[in-house]
Protein backbone atom coordinates (compact mmCIF):
# COMPACT_ATOMS: atom_id res chain seq x y z
CA UNK A 1 0.00 0.00 0.00
CA UNK A 2 1.23 3.06 -0.72
CA UNK A 3 1.44 6.06 2.09
CA UNK A 4 -1.01 8.75 2.54
CA UNK A 5 1.57 11.56 2.04
CA UNK A 6 5.46 10.65 1.44
CA UNK A 7 7.84 12.61 0.48
CA UNK A 8 10.81 11.40 -1.66
CA UNK A 9 14.42 13.25 -1.73
CA UNK A 10 12.76 16.43 -1.94
CA UNK A 11 15.31 19.47 -1.66
CA UNK A 12 13.87 22.83 -0.84
CA UNK A 13 15.71 26.11 -2.06
CA UNK A 14 15.05 29.31 -0.25
CA UNK A 15 13.41 30.96 -3.29
CA UNK A 16 12.09 30.37 -6.40
CA UNK A 17 15.02 31.00 -8.78
CA UNK A 18 17.13 27.98 -9.62
CA UNK A 19 20.05 28.92 -8.35
CA UNK A 20 18.61 29.83 -4.61
CA UNK A 21 20.85 28.45 -1.48
CA UNK A 22 19.13 25.24 -0.05
CA UNK A 23 17.16 25.09 2.61
CA UNK A 24 17.35 21.68 2.91
CA UNK A 25 18.16 18.86 1.02
CA UNK A 26 17.43 14.63 0.89
CA UNK A 27 14.31 15.05 3.16
CA UNK A 28 12.65 11.27 2.87
CA UNK A 29 9.16 10.70 4.59
CA UNK A 30 6.90 8.27 4.40
CA UNK A 31 3.37 9.24 6.57
CA UNK A 32 -0.04 7.00 7.34
CA UNK A 33 -3.32 7.50 8.60
CA UNK A 34 -2.59 8.57 12.13
CA UNK A 35 0.51 10.21 11.78
CA UNK A 36 1.25 13.11 13.11
CA UNK A 37 4.96 15.25 12.40
CA UNK A 38 6.11 17.62 13.65
CA UNK A 39 8.63 20.13 11.77
CA UNK A 40 11.11 22.04 14.32
CA UNK A 41 13.87 24.15 13.63
CA UNK A 42 15.06 27.57 14.39
CA UNK A 43 13.01 30.95 12.87
CA UNK A 44 14.29 30.92 8.80
CA UNK A 45 15.22 27.34 8.30
CA UNK A 46 12.61 26.59 6.35
CA UNK A 47 10.00 25.00 8.26
CA UNK A 48 7.31 27.28 6.31
CA UNK A 49 9.23 26.58 2.63
CA UNK A 50 8.96 22.85 3.38
CA UNK A 51 5.11 23.28 4.71
CA UNK A 52 4.09 25.44 1.28
CA UNK A 53 6.28 22.55 -1.25
CA UNK A 54 4.03 19.82 0.64
CA UNK A 55 0.78 21.59 -0.10
CA UNK A 56 1.95 22.50 -3.86
CA UNK A 57 2.01 25.97 -3.61
CA UNK A 58 6.27 25.87 -4.46
CA UNK A 59 7.11 23.47 -7.31
CA UNK A 60 10.03 21.17 -4.88
CA UNK A 61 13.50 22.05 -6.33
CA UNK A 62 14.42 18.36 -5.78
CA UNK A 63 12.35 15.26 -5.62
CA UNK A 64 8.55 14.61 -4.81
CA UNK A 65 5.77 15.16 -3.03
CA UNK A 66 3.18 12.18 -3.27
CA UNK A 67 -0.29 11.79 -2.06
CA UNK A 68 -2.09 8.51 -1.63
CA UNK A 69 0.60 7.20 -4.73
CA UNK A 70 0.09 10.03 -7.04
CA UNK A 71 2.62 13.24 -7.51
CA UNK A 72 1.13 16.19 -6.08
CA UNK A 73 1.90 17.85 -9.69
CA UNK A 74 -0.43 15.37 -11.50
CA UNK A 75 -3.33 16.48 -9.47
CA UNK A 76 -5.96 18.92 -10.38
CA UNK A 77 -5.81 21.86 -7.89
CA UNK A 78 -9.14 21.06 -6.74
CA UNK A 79 -9.00 17.19 -6.69
CA UNK A 80 -5.92 17.86 -4.24
CA UNK A 81 -7.36 20.37 -2.12
CA UNK A 82 -9.83 17.92 -1.06
CA UNK A 83 -7.27 15.88 -0.08
CA UNK A 84 -5.10 18.05 1.30
CA UNK A 85 -5.87 21.20 3.39
CA UNK A 86 -3.12 23.68 4.63
CA UNK A 87 -3.32 26.55 7.62
CA UNK A 88 -1.19 29.13 6.81
CA UNK A 89 0.75 31.03 9.70
CA UNK A 90 -1.03 34.22 8.87
CA UNK A 91 -4.25 34.42 7.03
CA UNK A 92 -6.67 37.32 7.82
CA UNK A 93 -9.95 38.43 5.73
CA UNK A 94 -10.21 41.57 4.14
CA UNK A 95 -13.75 41.78 5.29
CA UNK A 96 -15.10 41.51 8.67
CA UNK A 97 -16.76 38.35 7.78
CA UNK A 98 -18.76 36.34 10.60
CA UNK A 99 -16.93 33.43 11.95
CA UNK A 100 -19.51 30.98 9.84
CA UNK A 101 -18.66 32.54 6.43
CA UNK A 102 -14.87 32.25 7.52
CA UNK A 103 -15.77 28.23 7.84
CA UNK A 104 -17.45 27.83 4.54
CA UNK A 105 -15.06 29.23 2.71
CA UNK A 106 -13.71 25.65 3.34
CA UNK A 107 -16.11 24.20 1.13
CA UNK A 108 -14.61 25.65 -1.82
CA UNK A 109 -13.09 22.53 -3.40
CA UNK A 110 -16.34 21.01 -3.66
CA UNK A 111 -18.28 24.34 -5.12
CA UNK A 112 -19.67 24.96 -8.41
CA UNK A 113 -18.54 28.21 -10.10
CA UNK A 114 -21.10 29.85 -8.76
CA UNK A 115 -21.03 28.96 -5.00
CA UNK A 116 -24.38 27.66 -4.51
CA UNK A 117 -23.81 26.64 -1.01
CA UNK A 118 -26.67 23.96 -0.28
CA UNK A 119 -27.74 21.79 2.25
CA UNK A 120 -25.06 19.09 2.26
CA UNK A 121 -22.39 22.05 2.49
CA UNK A 122 -24.24 23.94 5.28
CA UNK A 123 -24.03 20.20 6.88
CA UNK A 124 -20.06 19.78 6.59
CA UNK A 125 -19.55 23.38 7.56
CA UNK A 126 -21.47 22.80 10.99
CA UNK A 127 -19.74 19.42 11.63
CA UNK A 128 -16.25 21.36 11.05
CA UNK A 129 -16.97 23.76 13.08
CA UNK A 130 -18.42 21.08 15.99
CA UNK A 131 -15.31 19.56 15.49
CA UNK A 132 -13.15 22.69 16.30
CA UNK A 133 -15.15 23.30 19.17
CA UNK A 134 -16.29 26.08 17.37
CA UNK A 135 -19.85 26.09 17.04
CA UNK A 136 -20.69 28.49 19.85
CA UNK A 137 -19.25 31.18 17.72
CA UNK A 138 -20.77 31.03 14.33
CA UNK A 139 -22.09 34.27 14.46
CA UNK A 140 -19.50 36.44 15.71
CA UNK A 141 -17.86 38.75 13.75
CA UNK A 142 -14.02 38.23 13.12
CA UNK A 143 -12.88 41.55 14.26
CA UNK A 144 -14.85 40.25 17.88
CA UNK A 145 -12.76 37.28 18.07
CA UNK A 146 -9.68 36.53 20.40
CA UNK A 147 -6.47 35.05 18.78
CA UNK A 148 -7.36 31.55 20.40
CA UNK A 149 -11.21 32.05 18.63
CA UNK A 150 -10.03 32.89 15.52
CA UNK A 151 -7.44 29.44 15.22
CA UNK A 152 -10.22 27.48 16.23
CA UNK A 153 -12.01 29.02 13.29
CA UNK A 154 -9.20 28.33 10.91
CA UNK A 155 -8.94 24.89 12.26
CA UNK A 156 -12.78 24.10 11.13
CA UNK A 157 -12.25 25.92 7.80
CA UNK A 158 -9.39 23.91 7.06
CA UNK A 159 -11.38 21.12 8.33
CA UNK A 160 -14.77 22.13 6.31
CA UNK A 161 -12.79 20.71 3.35
CA UNK A 162 -13.28 17.04 4.23
CA UNK A 163 -8.98 16.57 3.29
CA UNK A 164 -7.56 13.98 5.50
CA UNK A 165 -4.12 15.28 5.10
CA UNK A 166 -3.76 18.29 6.95
CA UNK A 167 -0.82 20.96 7.11
CA UNK A 168 -0.74 23.69 9.37
CA UNK A 169 2.34 26.17 10.06
CA UNK A 170 2.55 27.36 13.73
CA UNK A 171 -0.86 27.19 14.43
CA UNK A 172 0.03 27.85 18.48
CA UNK A 173 1.55 30.74 17.85
CA UNK A 174 1.22 33.96 20.01
CA UNK A 175 -1.78 31.74 21.48
CA UNK A 176 -1.88 31.42 25.48
CA UNK A 177 -1.13 27.84 26.27
CA UNK A 178 -5.06 26.92 27.30
CA UNK A 179 -5.76 27.66 23.80
CA UNK A 180 -2.75 26.20 22.40
CA UNK A 181 -3.39 23.32 23.97
CA UNK A 182 -7.03 22.77 22.66
CA UNK A 183 -5.65 23.30 19.00
CA UNK A 184 -3.31 20.42 19.60
CA UNK A 185 -6.11 18.62 20.91
CA UNK A 186 -8.71 18.69 18.58
CA UNK A 187 -5.65 17.75 16.24
CA UNK A 188 -4.90 14.58 18.38
CA UNK A 189 -8.24 13.62 18.19
CA UNK A 190 -8.55 13.85 14.20
CA UNK A 191 -5.16 12.21 13.94
CA UNK A 192 -7.28 10.01 16.07
CA UNK A 193 -9.66 9.33 13.88
CA UNK A 194 -7.53 8.47 10.83
CA UNK A 195 -6.25 12.20 9.71
CA UNK A 196 -2.38 12.47 8.91
CA UNK A 197 -0.96 16.40 10.10
CA UNK A 198 2.14 17.84 9.53
CA UNK A 199 2.38 20.63 11.62
CA UNK A 200 5.66 23.13 11.75
CA UNK A 201 5.64 23.80 15.62
CA UNK A 202 7.61 26.02 17.63
CA UNK A 203 7.29 24.85 21.04
CA UNK A 204 9.64 21.68 21.02
CA UNK A 205 7.96 20.27 24.93
CA UNK A 206 4.63 19.90 22.64
CA UNK A 207 6.17 18.62 19.90
CA UNK A 208 7.27 16.26 21.77
CA UNK A 209 3.84 15.13 23.72
CA UNK A 210 1.83 15.29 20.37
CA UNK A 211 3.91 14.18 17.26
CA UNK A 212 4.69 10.68 16.97
CA UNK A 213 7.29 12.12 14.07
CA UNK A 214 9.55 15.15 14.44
CA UNK A 215 11.10 16.25 11.19
CA UNK A 216 14.33 18.66 12.21
CA UNK A 217 15.84 21.00 10.65
CA UNK A 218 19.57 21.61 10.78
CA UNK A 219 22.11 23.86 9.19
CA UNK A 220 20.89 26.03 5.82
CA UNK A 221 20.95 23.16 2.67
CA UNK A 222 21.01 19.77 5.37
CA UNK A 223 19.51 16.93 5.55
CA UNK A 224 16.79 17.18 7.93
CA UNK A 225 16.98 14.64 11.05
CA UNK A 226 13.95 12.10 11.02
CA UNK A 227 12.51 10.44 13.45
CA UNK A 228 10.87 9.00 17.00
CA UNK A 229 10.88 12.21 19.72
CA UNK A 230 12.78 9.88 21.75
CA UNK A 231 15.31 10.12 19.15
CA UNK A 232 15.49 13.34 17.76
CA UNK A 233 14.53 15.37 20.88
CA UNK A 234 17.70 15.21 22.77
CA UNK A 235 20.01 17.87 23.80
CA UNK A 236 23.06 17.42 21.53
CA UNK A 237 20.12 17.19 18.47
CA UNK A 238 18.57 20.00 19.68
CA UNK A 239 21.97 22.24 20.68
CA UNK A 240 23.39 21.70 17.05
CA UNK A 241 19.98 22.22 15.49
CA UNK A 242 19.01 25.33 17.33
CA UNK A 243 22.67 26.91 17.98
CA UNK A 244 21.64 26.68 22.15
CA UNK A 245 23.29 24.80 24.90
CA UNK A 246 20.40 22.52 26.40
CA UNK A 247 20.17 21.45 29.71
CA UNK A 248 17.81 19.60 31.97
CA UNK A 249 15.97 20.53 34.86
CA UNK A 250 12.42 20.26 36.01
CA UNK A 251 9.70 21.96 34.52
CA UNK A 252 6.01 23.09 34.41
CA UNK A 253 3.94 20.85 32.53
CA UNK A 254 0.66 22.04 31.13
CA UNK A 255 -2.07 20.17 30.22
CA UNK A 256 -6.27 20.52 29.66
CA UNK A 257 -7.67 19.98 33.04
CA UNK A 258 -10.43 16.53 32.59
CA UNK A 259 -13.25 16.58 31.26
CA UNK A 260 -11.66 18.75 28.58
CA UNK A 261 -12.47 22.43 29.00
CA UNK A 262 -15.54 23.93 27.12
CA UNK A 263 -15.22 26.44 24.66
CA UNK A 264 -14.45 29.44 26.14
CA UNK A 265 -16.53 32.52 25.05
CA UNK B 1 -34.28 34.60 -5.29
CA UNK B 2 -33.38 35.57 -1.60
CA UNK B 3 -36.06 38.72 -1.10
CA UNK B 4 -32.90 41.03 -1.20
CA UNK B 5 -32.57 40.10 -4.74
CA UNK B 6 -36.19 40.75 -5.72
CA UNK B 7 -36.17 44.10 -4.15
CA UNK B 8 -32.91 45.12 -6.47
CA UNK B 9 -34.42 43.81 -9.46
CA UNK B 10 -37.63 45.44 -8.60
CA UNK B 11 -35.76 48.37 -8.08
CA UNK B 12 -34.22 48.83 -11.25
CA UNK B 13 -37.58 47.71 -13.07
CA UNK B 14 -39.40 50.33 -11.30
CA UNK B 15 -36.21 52.66 -12.04
CA UNK B 16 -36.17 51.95 -15.48
CA UNK B 17 -40.56 52.18 -15.66
CA UNK B 18 -40.07 56.29 -14.00
CA UNK B 19 -36.88 57.26 -16.27
CA UNK B 20 -39.57 56.36 -19.29
CA UNK B 21 -41.74 58.49 -17.87
CA UNK B 22 -40.01 61.94 -17.22
CA UNK B 23 -38.46 64.21 -19.72
CA UNK B 24 -39.11 67.22 -22.12
CA UNK B 25 -42.35 66.81 -24.00
CA UNK B 26 -46.23 66.32 -22.53
CA UNK B 27 -46.26 62.27 -22.35
CA UNK B 28 -48.59 60.80 -19.71
CA UNK B 29 -48.21 57.01 -18.40
CA UNK B 30 -51.15 55.91 -20.44
CA UNK B 31 -50.01 57.60 -23.45
CA UNK B 32 -46.30 56.44 -22.75
CA UNK B 33 -47.59 52.64 -22.10
CA UNK B 34 -49.58 52.49 -24.70
CA UNK B 35 -46.59 53.54 -27.56
CA UNK B 36 -44.60 50.90 -25.68
CA UNK B 37 -46.91 48.04 -26.84
CA UNK B 38 -47.00 49.40 -30.07
CA UNK B 39 -43.31 49.56 -30.55
CA UNK B 40 -43.44 45.88 -29.04
CA UNK B 41 -46.00 45.41 -31.79
CA UNK B 42 -43.77 46.66 -34.67
CA UNK B 43 -46.80 49.01 -35.09
CA UNK B 44 -45.26 52.36 -34.17
CA UNK B 45 -46.79 55.45 -35.90
CA UNK B 46 -44.85 57.59 -38.05
CA UNK B 47 -45.52 61.05 -36.81
CA UNK B 48 -47.23 60.07 -33.17
CA UNK B 49 -45.28 61.91 -30.42
CA UNK B 50 -45.89 60.06 -27.82
CA UNK B 51 -44.13 56.88 -29.63
CA UNK B 52 -41.04 59.25 -31.12
CA UNK B 53 -40.27 60.33 -27.53
CA UNK B 54 -40.78 57.04 -25.61
CA UNK B 55 -39.61 54.52 -28.10
CA UNK B 56 -36.89 56.18 -30.21
CA UNK B 57 -35.49 58.66 -27.72
CA UNK B 58 -36.90 57.88 -24.70
CA UNK B 59 -36.43 54.24 -24.43
CA UNK B 60 -33.15 52.98 -25.48
CA UNK B 61 -31.13 56.11 -23.45
CA UNK B 62 -32.93 54.57 -20.23
CA UNK B 63 -31.84 51.12 -21.30
CA UNK B 64 -28.53 52.41 -21.93
CA UNK B 65 -27.86 53.93 -18.92
CA UNK B 66 -29.19 51.09 -16.68
CA UNK B 67 -26.94 48.96 -18.86
CA UNK B 68 -24.05 51.18 -18.00
CA UNK B 69 -25.12 51.75 -14.10
CA UNK B 70 -24.86 47.73 -14.02
CA UNK B 71 -21.47 47.16 -15.72
CA UNK B 72 -20.03 49.94 -13.38
CA UNK B 73 -21.74 48.81 -10.08
CA UNK B 74 -21.10 45.22 -11.13
CA UNK B 75 -17.30 45.27 -11.98
CA UNK B 76 -16.84 47.65 -8.86
CA UNK B 77 -17.87 44.21 -6.74
CA UNK B 78 -15.40 42.04 -8.54
CA UNK B 79 -12.31 44.81 -8.82
CA UNK B 80 -12.79 45.05 -4.48
CA UNK B 81 -13.23 41.26 -4.68
CA UNK B 82 -10.08 40.96 -6.51
CA UNK B 83 -7.65 43.46 -4.71
CA UNK B 84 -9.39 42.25 -1.20
CA UNK B 85 -9.78 46.25 -1.20
CA UNK B 86 -13.04 47.74 -0.43
CA UNK B 87 -11.54 51.41 -1.63
CA UNK B 88 -10.95 49.62 -4.87
CA UNK B 89 -13.15 50.83 -7.48
CA UNK B 90 -12.96 49.49 -11.43
CA UNK B 91 -10.85 53.22 -12.27
CA UNK B 92 -7.78 51.94 -10.08
CA UNK B 93 -6.79 49.12 -13.26
CA UNK B 94 -6.67 52.05 -15.32
CA UNK B 95 -9.02 51.17 -17.75
CA UNK B 96 -11.56 54.21 -17.90
CA UNK B 97 -9.12 56.66 -18.02
CA UNK B 98 -6.71 55.14 -20.93
CA UNK B 99 -10.02 54.56 -22.72
CA UNK B 100 -10.54 58.54 -22.06
CA UNK B 101 -6.88 59.23 -23.62
CA UNK B 102 -7.71 56.91 -26.77
CA UNK B 103 -10.84 59.09 -27.01
CA UNK B 104 -9.74 62.56 -26.34
CA UNK B 105 -6.76 61.58 -28.90
CA UNK B 106 -9.09 61.40 -31.45
CA UNK B 107 -10.98 64.44 -30.97
CA UNK B 108 -7.58 65.78 -30.26
CA UNK B 109 -7.20 64.75 -33.95
CA UNK B 110 -10.41 65.70 -35.40
CA UNK B 111 -11.02 62.27 -36.36
CA UNK B 112 -14.47 62.05 -34.62
CA UNK B 113 -15.69 63.80 -38.11
CA UNK B 114 -15.62 60.89 -39.75
CA UNK B 115 -18.64 59.51 -37.76
CA UNK B 116 -20.30 59.07 -34.14
CA UNK B 117 -18.71 55.74 -34.08
CA UNK B 118 -15.16 57.04 -34.06
CA UNK B 119 -14.92 58.28 -30.34
CA UNK B 120 -16.42 55.16 -28.94
CA UNK B 121 -14.37 52.50 -30.86
CA UNK B 122 -11.59 54.60 -30.08
CA UNK B 123 -12.51 54.79 -26.57
CA UNK B 124 -13.04 50.48 -26.87
CA UNK B 125 -9.47 50.43 -28.32
CA UNK B 126 -8.01 52.29 -25.14
CA UNK B 127 -9.57 50.09 -22.55
CA UNK B 128 -8.29 46.90 -24.80
CA UNK B 129 -4.87 48.02 -24.48
CA UNK B 130 -4.96 48.87 -20.97
CA UNK B 131 -5.71 45.57 -20.86
CA UNK B 132 -3.03 44.12 -22.21
CA UNK B 133 -0.75 45.93 -20.44
CA UNK B 134 -2.30 44.50 -17.71
CA UNK B 135 -2.53 41.02 -18.89
CA UNK B 136 1.28 41.71 -19.51
CA UNK B 137 1.73 42.89 -15.99
CA UNK B 138 -0.27 39.71 -14.90
CA UNK B 139 1.81 37.47 -16.89
CA UNK B 140 4.77 37.76 -15.00
CA UNK B 141 3.47 36.74 -11.67
CA UNK B 142 3.07 39.94 -9.89
CA UNK B 143 1.07 39.76 -6.75
CA UNK B 144 -2.43 41.49 -6.77
CA UNK B 145 -0.85 44.88 -5.03
CA UNK B 146 1.36 44.93 -8.13
CA UNK B 147 -1.09 45.00 -10.09
CA UNK B 148 -3.35 47.71 -8.30
CA UNK B 149 0.29 49.98 -8.63
CA UNK B 150 0.49 49.58 -11.71
CA UNK B 151 -3.09 50.41 -12.37
CA UNK B 152 -2.64 53.28 -10.36
CA UNK B 153 0.18 54.92 -12.41
CA UNK B 154 -1.50 53.76 -15.38
CA UNK B 155 -4.41 55.84 -14.93
CA UNK B 156 -2.29 58.61 -13.59
CA UNK B 157 -0.12 58.33 -16.35
CA UNK B 158 -3.31 58.06 -18.80
CA UNK B 159 -4.51 61.04 -16.73
CA UNK B 160 -1.80 63.33 -16.99
CA UNK B 161 -1.69 62.84 -21.11
CA UNK B 162 -5.07 63.91 -21.16
CA UNK B 163 -4.61 67.03 -19.40
CA UNK B 164 -1.41 67.69 -21.21
CA UNK B 165 -3.62 67.67 -24.77
CA UNK B 166 -6.50 69.95 -23.06
CA UNK B 167 -3.63 72.00 -22.19
CA UNK B 168 -2.38 72.29 -25.72
CA UNK B 169 -6.26 72.57 -26.77
CA UNK B 170 -6.23 75.37 -24.85
CA UNK B 171 -6.55 78.01 -27.58
CA UNK B 172 -9.24 75.57 -29.47
CA UNK B 173 -12.05 76.74 -27.58
CA UNK B 174 -14.74 74.14 -29.64
CA UNK B 175 -12.13 71.19 -29.05
CA UNK B 176 -11.78 71.90 -25.56
CA UNK B 177 -15.55 72.19 -25.17
CA UNK B 178 -15.67 68.70 -26.98
CA UNK B 179 -13.49 66.89 -25.01
CA UNK B 180 -14.57 67.52 -21.43
CA UNK B 181 -18.31 67.09 -22.21
CA UNK B 182 -16.93 63.95 -23.65
CA UNK B 183 -14.91 63.10 -20.51
CA UNK B 184 -17.72 64.48 -17.86
CA UNK B 185 -19.83 61.65 -19.29
CA UNK B 186 -23.12 62.20 -21.26
CA UNK B 187 -26.56 60.14 -22.03
CA UNK B 188 -27.70 62.95 -24.48
CA UNK B 189 -28.82 61.07 -28.16
CA UNK B 190 -28.32 57.80 -27.42
CA UNK B 191 -29.82 55.41 -29.44
CA UNK B 192 -30.82 51.85 -30.23
CA UNK B 193 -27.47 51.89 -32.22
CA UNK B 194 -25.67 52.75 -28.97
CA UNK B 195 -27.82 49.91 -26.46
CA UNK B 196 -26.63 46.85 -29.29
CA UNK B 197 -22.94 48.09 -28.70
CA UNK B 198 -23.48 47.97 -25.27
CA UNK B 199 -25.83 45.30 -24.21
CA UNK B 200 -23.54 41.86 -25.65
CA UNK B 201 -20.67 43.04 -23.78
CA UNK B 202 -22.28 44.44 -20.79
CA UNK B 203 -24.14 40.88 -20.35
CA UNK B 204 -20.67 38.93 -21.59
CA UNK B 205 -18.94 40.62 -18.76
CA UNK B 206 -21.34 40.47 -16.20
CA UNK B 207 -21.84 36.53 -16.82
CA UNK B 208 -18.10 36.39 -16.36
CA UNK B 209 -18.17 37.95 -13.50
CA UNK B 210 -20.60 36.36 -11.64
CA UNK B 211 -18.97 32.67 -13.02
CA UNK B 212 -15.80 34.00 -11.17
CA UNK B 213 -17.52 34.23 -7.98
CA UNK B 214 -16.84 30.99 -5.79
CA UNK B 215 -12.86 31.82 -6.52
CA UNK B 216 -13.22 35.74 -5.51
CA UNK B 217 -14.94 34.24 -2.46
CA UNK B 218 -11.85 31.69 -1.68
CA UNK B 219 -9.50 35.37 -2.34
CA UNK B 220 -11.23 36.19 1.17
CA UNK B 221 -8.26 34.74 3.55
CA UNK B 222 -5.63 35.57 0.79
CA UNK B 223 -3.67 34.01 -2.30
CA UNK B 224 -2.10 31.15 -0.30
CA UNK B 225 -5.11 30.27 1.25
CA UNK B 226 -7.30 30.32 -1.96
CA UNK B 227 -4.70 28.57 -3.86
CA UNK B 228 -4.67 25.67 -1.03
CA UNK B 229 -8.23 25.60 -1.66
CA UNK B 230 -7.70 24.93 -5.00
CA UNK B 231 -8.43 28.58 -6.74
CA UNK B 232 -5.79 28.86 -10.02
CA UNK B 233 -5.10 32.32 -8.57
CA UNK B 234 -3.15 33.40 -11.67
CA UNK B 235 -6.16 32.78 -13.97
CA UNK B 236 -8.39 33.93 -11.59
CA UNK B 237 -6.93 37.33 -11.63
CA UNK B 238 -6.32 37.03 -15.44
CA UNK B 239 -9.96 36.66 -15.74
CA UNK B 240 -11.29 39.45 -13.45
CA UNK B 241 -9.06 42.29 -15.00
CA UNK B 242 -10.94 40.78 -18.23
CA UNK B 243 -14.69 41.02 -16.75
CA UNK B 244 -13.74 44.16 -15.70
CA UNK B 245 -11.74 46.00 -17.94
CA UNK B 246 -15.14 44.65 -21.08
CA UNK B 247 -17.47 46.29 -18.56
CA UNK B 248 -15.79 49.80 -17.70
CA UNK B 249 -14.53 49.67 -21.55
CA UNK B 250 -18.00 49.63 -22.94
CA UNK B 251 -19.55 52.33 -20.40
CA UNK B 252 -16.70 54.18 -21.08
CA UNK B 253 -16.55 53.79 -24.69
CA UNK B 254 -20.46 54.80 -24.86
CA UNK B 255 -21.32 57.60 -22.10
CA UNK B 256 -17.74 58.92 -20.93
CA UNK B 257 -16.06 58.64 -17.35
CA UNK B 258 -18.96 57.76 -14.82
CA UNK B 259 -17.20 57.97 -11.39
CA UNK B 260 -17.95 56.50 -7.62
CA UNK B 261 -21.22 53.77 -8.93
CA UNK B 262 -18.50 51.20 -9.10
CA UNK B 263 -17.10 52.54 -5.14
CA UNK B 264 -20.32 52.94 -3.75
CA UNK B 265 -22.71 50.55 -4.99
CA UNK B 266 -21.11 47.29 -3.72
CA UNK B 267 -20.62 48.78 -0.20
CA UNK B 268 -24.35 49.07 -0.03
CA UNK B 269 -25.56 45.96 -1.65
CA UNK B 270 -22.93 44.17 0.57
CA UNK B 271 -25.09 45.50 3.80
CA UNK B 272 -27.67 43.18 2.64
CA UNK B 273 -26.72 40.82 0.30
CA UNK B 274 -23.55 39.74 2.67
CA UNK B 275 -20.06 39.04 1.31
CA UNK B 276 -20.59 36.39 -1.40
CA UNK B 277 -19.75 37.47 -4.77
CA UNK B 278 -22.80 35.52 -6.81
CA UNK B 279 -24.98 37.88 -4.59
CA UNK B 280 -22.65 40.76 -4.37
CA UNK B 281 -22.01 41.31 -8.40
CA UNK B 282 -25.48 40.43 -9.76
CA UNK B 283 -26.84 42.50 -6.75
CA UNK B 284 -24.54 45.25 -7.72
CA UNK B 285 -25.38 44.90 -11.29
CA UNK B 286 -29.07 45.63 -10.51
CA UNK B 287 -28.67 48.33 -7.93
CA UNK B 288 -26.25 50.21 -10.08
CA UNK B 289 -28.80 50.39 -12.65
CA UNK B 290 -31.83 51.42 -10.49
CA UNK B 291 -29.14 54.31 -9.66
CA UNK B 292 -27.66 55.79 -12.40
CA UNK B 293 -31.65 55.40 -14.16
CA UNK B 294 -32.41 57.35 -11.00
CA UNK B 295 -29.67 60.22 -11.66
CA UNK B 296 -30.66 60.80 -15.15
CA UNK B 297 -34.10 60.68 -14.46
CA UNK B 298 -33.33 63.64 -11.44
CA UNK B 299 -31.37 65.04 -14.28
CA UNK B 300 -34.01 65.53 -16.56
CA UNK B 301 -37.05 66.14 -14.94
CA UNK B 302 -34.79 69.32 -12.58
CA UNK B 303 -33.17 70.02 -16.71
CA UNK B 304 -30.26 69.96 -14.52
CA UNK B 305 -27.65 71.17 -16.86
CA UNK B 306 -24.86 68.84 -15.59
CA UNK B 307 -23.38 65.69 -16.91
CA UNK B 308 -23.72 62.19 -15.19
CA UNK B 309 -20.33 61.96 -14.19
CA UNK B 310 -20.02 65.31 -12.42
CA UNK B 311 -24.09 63.96 -10.90
CA UNK B 312 -22.63 60.64 -9.68
CA UNK B 313 -19.88 62.42 -7.92
CA UNK B 314 -21.42 65.01 -6.15
CA UNK B 315 -23.58 62.75 -4.79
CA UNK B 316 -21.69 59.97 -4.59
CA UNK B 317 -19.08 61.71 -2.55
CA UNK B 318 -21.70 62.30 0.33
CA UNK B 319 -22.87 59.43 0.01
CA UNK B 320 -19.54 56.91 0.07
CA UNK B 321 -18.53 59.15 3.35
CA UNK B 322 -22.19 58.12 5.30
CA UNK B 323 -21.52 54.80 4.36
CA UNK B 324 -18.01 54.61 5.70
CA UNK B 325 -19.22 56.27 8.76
CA UNK B 326 -22.30 53.94 9.50
CA UNK B 327 -19.92 51.02 7.82
CA UNK B 328 -17.41 52.08 11.15
CA UNK B 329 -20.16 52.01 14.02
CA UNK B 330 -22.13 48.71 12.78
CA UNK B 331 -18.10 47.21 12.29
CA UNK B 332 -18.07 46.33 8.70
CA UNK B 333 -17.12 48.74 6.28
Amino acid sequence: MSARLSLQDLGVRAGEAADAPWLLRGLTLSLQPGDWAAVIGRSGAGKSSLLRTIVGLRAPAHGTVALDGHALASLPPRTRARTLAYLPQHAEPWLDLRAEEVVSLGRTPHLGALAHVGATQHAAVLDAMARAQATALRGRRWSSLSGGERQRIMLARMLATEARVLVLDEPTTGLDVGAALQVLHTCAALVEAGATVVMAMHDLELAGRFARTIVCLGERGAVPRVGAPAEVLVPEHVAAAFGVEVELAPRMVFALPRPPATPRR
Amino acid sequence: MSRGAIAAVAAALAAIAIALLVGPGDVGWRDAIAALGRGLRGASEPGNVADALVWTLRLPRVLLVALVGAALAGSGAATQGLFRNPLADPSVLGVSLGAALAAVIGLFLGLDRAGVWVTPLLAAAGAGATLLLLWGLAARGHDATTLLLAGIAIAAGCGAATSSLLALAGERLDLGVRVIRWLMGSFEGRSWAHLAAAAPPVLLGLALAAALARDLDALALGDEVAASLGVDVARLRRRAITAVAILVGTATALCGVIGFVGLVVPHVVRWRAGPGHRALVLGSAAVGAALLSSIDTLGRALSLPLPPGVVTSLLGAPAFLWIVMVGARRGRA
